[in-house]
């Protein structure tokens, strides 16, 4: 090969390879869309314990006298894991009205709450209401949770952040701008 | 999936045609995929190992905004080791694209084929890890689609996602788990490394010098001229309109959030399944060309050649059964391809697959193609040419007075064939193989040279005249290159005198006994 085609051969070689290499660059290059510009969100965030609900009733002698001895108990309870409802109001639109289980197979696990609402930006009013569905008798362990929890205020959302709503010490918390 | 096998066939030879007529056979990456990829992951190690130095749990989007802030070596580094990453996701594609192109996926080659996929896989999620440890805006995107994609599965009781909701930090916990994951990985892909090339003899782990530094030096350079890009730091309320593109380990992002995660997950396992498949669905009844070599004791003279020769360590040396006191080789049919390399290996004859040994060789050229030819100057010139070549070079050769005498490989071609050819009154003989790091047999071409040129056994024998054979690379898209070596070769031929046709010698029962014995 003449030293002139061999040039030309190198140069063009040169020139792909940087070209390859710009595209490989390129395709670090740019941007992904992930939200919209104006995007802003309601977002709720919370874990806790399903309170337990329990009937208990005293056991009579004759009872007591047909158990085992080392079964013998004078109270005797049975109980359920306590289920809620959440309900979420933006304005006067109904955002979710869900009943919100305890996790596992008996819904007696903690409840792992993770909800988000694709809101459009400004003020609006927002109602978070999370309500035990069971009434809780004098034998239960009484109410941990207050019923209803309840977060009624009004949140501006600001385009390219979310608003989060969590549960602390008895009481919802709202987090954001 | 003949079709789709044919599909990727044109399609590779389309890549090659272009990047031989730009970088020449010698320089053509594209050979150089699988060994390329292991490079990649070598610069990824090195590159890897320096940031790890540098990167800190308890402050993660800090260490790496300070590393991409650097202007010198902890840019570069950072840079380099991303640009590696896309490097390498290509690389491996395209190595899995030419496999099945090749019909090289499939048989004794699954496991190199499963492992293969396995190597893809962990690279990928590799590159993940790799992401979200930057934790700017991609790394918590891609966060939070794993976690969706982790919570989808009945595996964990409190959801992952909750870490991302922004009402605690993410604990330390996460990114040394991120972290641990990111270095566990490359070990296991380590030992995947060592069971994709298990069944390999030679392996080829680094390119050719000159593409090992092109490469290398390539990434640098646009690493120094074009940062990788880092986003902001991730703000777990933040809800950014965009995040920085990796397009190559992260095109599925957009489409994947779009959708459940139990159809992300079913499209994952439909994928890997299919991978997986490919083996299956690409198998050949084991007759024919696909049939495995088969060893003639009584020819074996235990020589061992055809252990040495075969690509594959398919052919072992076992005791022998008979009073001789040799070994005698046996092929393992699990492990053979059926490449045919060994029928070119065995001076006696003795190895091959059905039809292709040397003796079927021989007994094709004997039916004296060669003989009937019209006469030229120097005499008629033969063309052995490897049939995984272009088709149409063949013809164009054809159409320039050559006769064709077409194999499936040029390193399965017993050297004794073109002796027979040049003494049946052939002026000469040019062996077209493909390129070295292109040939499906792995090392035909190598092999090829060794027999014709530096004694390898089964070496063309000293009595043939050099002057009249001569090996040529045929690489797709270079006809040219092929067509003008073939002209010099009929001009030197054409100077040189007529031969005449010998049957003096007895080349089979030459080959059978001892070849060094023989009457010049």
């Amino acid at each position: 090969m003449t030293s002139g085609r061999q040039l030309v051969r190198t140069s063009v070689a040169v020139v792909v390879t940087l070209g390859l290499a710009a595209l490989l660059a390129a395709s670090s290059g740019g941007a992904w869309r992930w939200h919209t510009a104006d995007a802003t969100e309601l977002r709720l965030s919370w874990s806790m314990r399903p309170e337990r609900i329990e009937q208990c009733r005293t056991l009579d002698a004759a009872e007591l006298a047909k158990r085992p001895v080392h079964m013998r108990r004078a109270v005797e309870c049975e109980g359920h894991a306590a289920t809620y409802t959440l309900l979420v109001l933006a304005a006067r639109d109904t955002l979710e009205e869900a009943v919100v289980t305890g996790g596992g197979l008996r819904q007696d696990r903690p409840i792992f709450l993770l909800r988000s609402y694709p809101l459009s930006p400004g003020a609006r009013h927002i109602r978070v209401q999370f309500t035990r569905r069971e009434a809780m008798d004098s034998a239960s362990a009484g109410p941990q949770i207050p019923s209803p929890l309840v977060l009624d205020t009004t949140i501006t959302f600001e385009p390219g952040v979310a608003v989060l709503v969590s549960y602390q010490d008895g009481a919802f918390v709202v987090r954001g701008p | 999936m003949r079709r789709v096998e044919a599909t990727l066939r044109r399609m590779t030879r389309a890549l090659d045609a272009l990047m031989h007529r730009v970088y020449g056979w010698r320089g053509n990456p594209l050979h150089q995929s699988g060994a390329l990829a292991s490079w990649l992951l070598l610069i990824l190690t090195v590159t890897g190992l320096y940031l790890l130095l540098v990167y800190r749990i308890g402050a993660p989007a800090e260490s790496v905004a300070r590393l991409a802030a650097d202007p010198w070596l902890g840019s570069w580094v950072r840079s380099l080791h991303r640009y590696a990453t896309d490097a390498f996701v290509l690389a491996a594609l395209l190595h899995a694209v030419r496999l099945v192109g090749q019909a090289r996926e499939w048989g004794p080659r699954t496991r190199a084929w499963v492992s293969g996929i396995f190597l893809f896989g962990v690279g990928l999620l590799c590159a993940w890890t790799g992401f979200v440890m930057a934790w700017d805006t991609l790394g918590l995107r891609i966060a939070v689609m794993g976690a969706r994609l982790v919570d989808a599965l009945p595996i964990v009781s409190e959801p992952v996602s909750r870490l991302f909701a922004g009402d605690r930090p993410v604990p330390g916990t996460f990114f040394f788990l991120n972290l641990f994951i990111h270095i566990a990985l490359p070990l296991a892909m380590g030992t995947g490394l060592w069971l994709h090339i298990s069944k390999v003899a030679r392996p080829v782990l680094t390119p050719p010098r000159v593409i090992r530094w092109t490469v290398t030096l390539t990434l640098l350079g646009i690493a120094v001229v074009l940062p990788a890009p880092l986003g902001p730091a991730a703000d777990l309320l933040g809800l950014p309109s965009e995040t920085p593109l990796a397009l190559t380990t992260t095109w599925w992002l957009p489409m994947a959030e779009r959708a459940p995660a139990w159809a992300v997950w079913m499209t994952i396992g439909v994928l890997g399944l299919g991978a997986l498949l490919v083996p299956r669905l690409a198998r050949r009844p084991r007759t024919g060309s696909w049939a495995q070599s088969v060893v003639d004791p009584q020819r074996c003279t235990g020589c061992d050649q055809c252990t040495q020769d075969c690509p594959w360590e398919a052919i072992r040396m076992v005791e022998r059964d008979d009073d001789r006191p040799t070994l005698v080789a046996r092929v393992d049919p699990s492990l053979c391809v059926s490449c045919g390399i060994c029928a070119g290996s065995c001076a006696p004859m003795g190895v091959g697959p059905p039809g292709r040994t040397g003796r079927d060789q021989f007994a094709v050229i004997r039916e004296g193609p060669v003989s009937g030819l019209p006469p030229e100057p120097g005499g008629r010139l033969v063309v052995v040419a490897c049939a995984q070549g272009a088709a149409s070079l063949r013809h164009r050769l054809a159409s320039l007075g050559a006769y064709i005498h077409e194999v499936p490989c040029v390193g399965g071609l017993h050297s004794s064939v073109v002796e027979l050819l040049l003494r049946q009154g052939a002026g000469g003989v040019m062996v077209t193989g493909c390129p070295p790091r292109d040939c499906v047999g792995r090392e035909g071409p190598k092999w090829l040279e060794q027999r014709f040129y530096h004694d390898r056994e089964a070496e063309l024998q000293a009595r043939v005249d050099r002057r009249r054979v001569r090996t040529v690379t045929a690489a797709v898209g270079l006809d040219g290159d092929v067509l003008a070596a073939f002209e010099t070769f009929r001009r030197e031929i054409a100077a040189l005198e007529t031969v005449e046709p010998d049957d003096a010698l007895d080349l089979l029962a030459l080959c059978a006994s001892d070849r060094e014995e023989a009457p010049k």
